[in-house]
């Protein structure tokens, strides 16, 4: 039985270095193509992932008029006409869980010589309930601290590591843009959320606080929300966007606010790695078929020097079809040969370079299942033309040509 | 009454270069029966390889008909052809043929393929072809491994692997030296003396001298003897 396969597809390993050299196009191809194919999975994962921690239920009023870009968004320019008045108003609607005013900008934290620069979020206790952040060490604002303007703070895994090392935090007093907050607690790693901000380098202190002595202003940033029910969205949505419009005096065209909500920014996301994804399968795939076309032009250069093998095996009694199957089969054999390579190449790279950019790992099956099936495609791509040619090939070749 | 293997009757053959047309065989007739050793001598240019390619059913004549083994052949199509070659046909050539990164009994086994499966009873015939041959030590040995003498005899099993009726042989003796050529004729020998029916294309008389029969072709023609 296996004299039969090496007598039909022997030939094959006949030049190793030249199958190798003919399958690079192939390799390269099918390595980059699984490689974005498995980024593509991770990102959909990511991103449901990010706005599961995001929250569906969660809705941000953002001052300013925001556009949604890229997954992230972006506040156009700073508008003053978001106050806390406004925060106060919205917890009239029915059907809000928890509300927060927010007031975020950078921030210099001095603890004992240790200087870093972070994101300073003014929020009230409500904040951590909304966004469902755990607290590691200590404990959440308590009310009477919001309304006091007290200087207290809820440290961001990151800064907290920074800023004491392995050391007990809670009661320390940390210089926030030269005033002193007592730490109360340490949040739990959250990584990075939806808006594309790292959630562990921040600190967290009283909206109030921030707005009066760490920034002295009288506008917030942004309104947090969530809602008691999903169902109703739309229509607190609808309510807010109405008193808002009242308050701020204010049209429907040129209004000063936003309404973002974790559906918004899923949907952009989607979007875009969608464009991304098919711009990079479709260089992929060019590159596969530039790479067939590379084992077309070795398999008709083989043919051509295999015209006495080809000969012999027809006066042998070698029907064309035989001829024609061998050398397709011969292409097939070296694309997936190369598509192998490729394939375990973008495997490692997978699973190198996912985690490395902070991507969900998973495996690629349903890649690898695609790369394989279309290597084989262009495998057969590639013969026809070579084993079409070497069917042309006839016996009479063996004997010199003498008459 | 002894059977008539190869019959052909008025066969001509013309080759097109460029626009003249020049026409090679003019004619032919020839009767070989079974048993029978023949050399076909002619200089170069005569015609004797394109009536072989021919009898070997490799090419098809323009017009005249060949019967071989009872079976008029000549109007057949390729697939036909090809299946005929492989029951019926053994071919030796001067440059000897082998499939290069393939060894002596894989060589041997080549026209078996053809034929569908290789079992183990083939494997074990193709060794003991080789080994009747004189080449037991050379098996497993590629074609670049051995010499000329040795590559033709892996070549004359592989065209017994099939057990032919008829043995076509091109120059067999054209690429080796003196002693090679011996043993490669006294191997044609017993083979005709076991049965086989032998055609043979040569220019040297020397090994033409150990055919049963001579004829002489020249510009498409035989001589009369």
């Amino acid at each position: 039985m296996f004299i039969k396969y090496k007598l039909l597809w022997g030939g094959v390993f006949h030049k190793k270095l030249r199958l190798f050299l003919s399958v690079i196009g192939i390799i390269i191809g099918v390595a980059s193509l699984l490689l974005m194919n498995s980024f593509g999975e991770s990102a959909k994962i990511k991103t449901l992932k990010e706005i599961e921690t995001f929250g569906p239920e969660v809705m941000i009023v953002v001052a300013g008029s925001v556009r949604v870009h890229g997954g992230r968004a972006i506040q156009t320019e700073i508008t003053t006409t978001l106050k806390p008045a406004d925060a106060e108003a919205l917890r009239k609607i029915k059907g809000i869980k928890y509300l927060s005013p927010v007031f975020n900008g950078e921030g210099i934290v001095r603890y004992l010589g240790n200087n870093l620069t972070t994101i300073i979020n003014g929020v009230n206790e409500e904040y951590l309930l909304l966004r469902k952040f755990p607290i590691l060490e200590g404990r959440n604002f308590l009310k009477d601290e919001i309304l006091g303007y007290k200087k207290v703070a809820i440290l961001g895994y990151k800064v907290k590591r920074e800023l004491f090392g392995n050391k007990d935090p809670i009661g320390k007093i940390i210089l926030i843009n030269k005033l002193p907050f007592r730490v109360i607690g340490v949040l739990s790693p959250i990584g990075i959320d939806a808006s594309n901000a790292d959630q562990d380098d921040q600190i967290l202190i009283p909206w109030s606080v921030a707005i009066s002595a760490v920034y002295n202003v009288d506008y917030i940033r942004s309104i947090y929300l969530s809602v008691e029910n999903l169902e109703e969205m739309h229509l607190i949505e609808k309510q807010i966007n109405g008193i808002l419009l009242k308050r701020h005096k204010v049209s429907e065209k040129n209004k000063d606010f936003e309404i973002v909500k974790a559906e918004d920014i899923l949907q952009v996301k989607t979007q875009t790695t969608k464009l991304f994804s098919t711009l990079v399968k479709s260089i992929s795939i060019l590159c596969l078929l530039v790479g067939a076309l590379g084992v077309t032009a070795i398999m008709t250069l083989s043919v051509n020097e295999r015209k006495k093998e080809i000969g012999i095996r027809k006066a042998l009694g070698a029907e064309d079809r035989n001829i024609l199957f061998q050398f397709l089969a011969e292409s097939v054999f070296i694309t997936l040969f190369g598509g192998a390579i490729g394939i375990l190449i973008g495997v490692a790279g997978s699973l190198i370079f996912l985690p490395l950019f902070n991507y969900p790992l998973v495996f690629p099956w349903i890649p690898i299942f695609t790369s394989a099936l279309l290597t084989i495609f262009s495998g057969i791509i590639a013969g026809i033309y070579p084993a079409y040619k070497a069917t042309r090939i006839e016996s009479i070749i063996l004997l010199k040509q003498d008459f | 009454m002894v059977k008539k293997l190869v019959v052909l009757k008025n066969i001509t053959k013309s080759y097109k270069t460029g626009k003249m047309s020049y026409q090679v065989l003019k004619g032919i007739n020839l009767e070989v029966e079974e048993g029978d050793f023949l050399a076909i001598m002619g200089a170069s240019g005569s015609g004797k390889s394109t009536l072989l390619n021919i009898i070997g059913l490799l090419d098809k004549p323009d017009s005249g008909t060949y019967i071989l083994d009872g079976q008029e052949v000549s109007k057949l199509n390729k697939r036909e052809l090809a299946y005929l070659r492989n029951r019926k046909i053994g071919f030796v050539f001067q440059a000897f043929y082998l499939v290069p990164w393939a060894t002596a009994v894989e060589n041997v086994l080549l026209p078996l393929l053809y034929r569908g499966n290789i079992n183990k009873e083939d494997e074990k015939k193709a060794v003991e072809l080789l080994k009747r041959l004189g080449l037991e030590k050379r098996i497993n040995a590629k074609p670049n491994e051995l010499s000329g003498g040795e590559q033709q005899r892996v070549a004359i099993a592989r065209a017994l692997i099939t057990n032919p009726k008829l043995l076509l042989a091109d120059e067999p003796t054209g690429n080796l030296d003196s002693k090679s050529s011996q043993e490669v004729m006294s191997i044609f020998k017993e083979l005709n003396e076991n049965g086989i029916t032998i055609i043979m294309v040569t220019h040297d008389p020397e090994i033409a001298d150990f055919a049963k029969k001579v004829k002489i072709i020249k510009d498409g023609t035989f001589i009369k003897e």
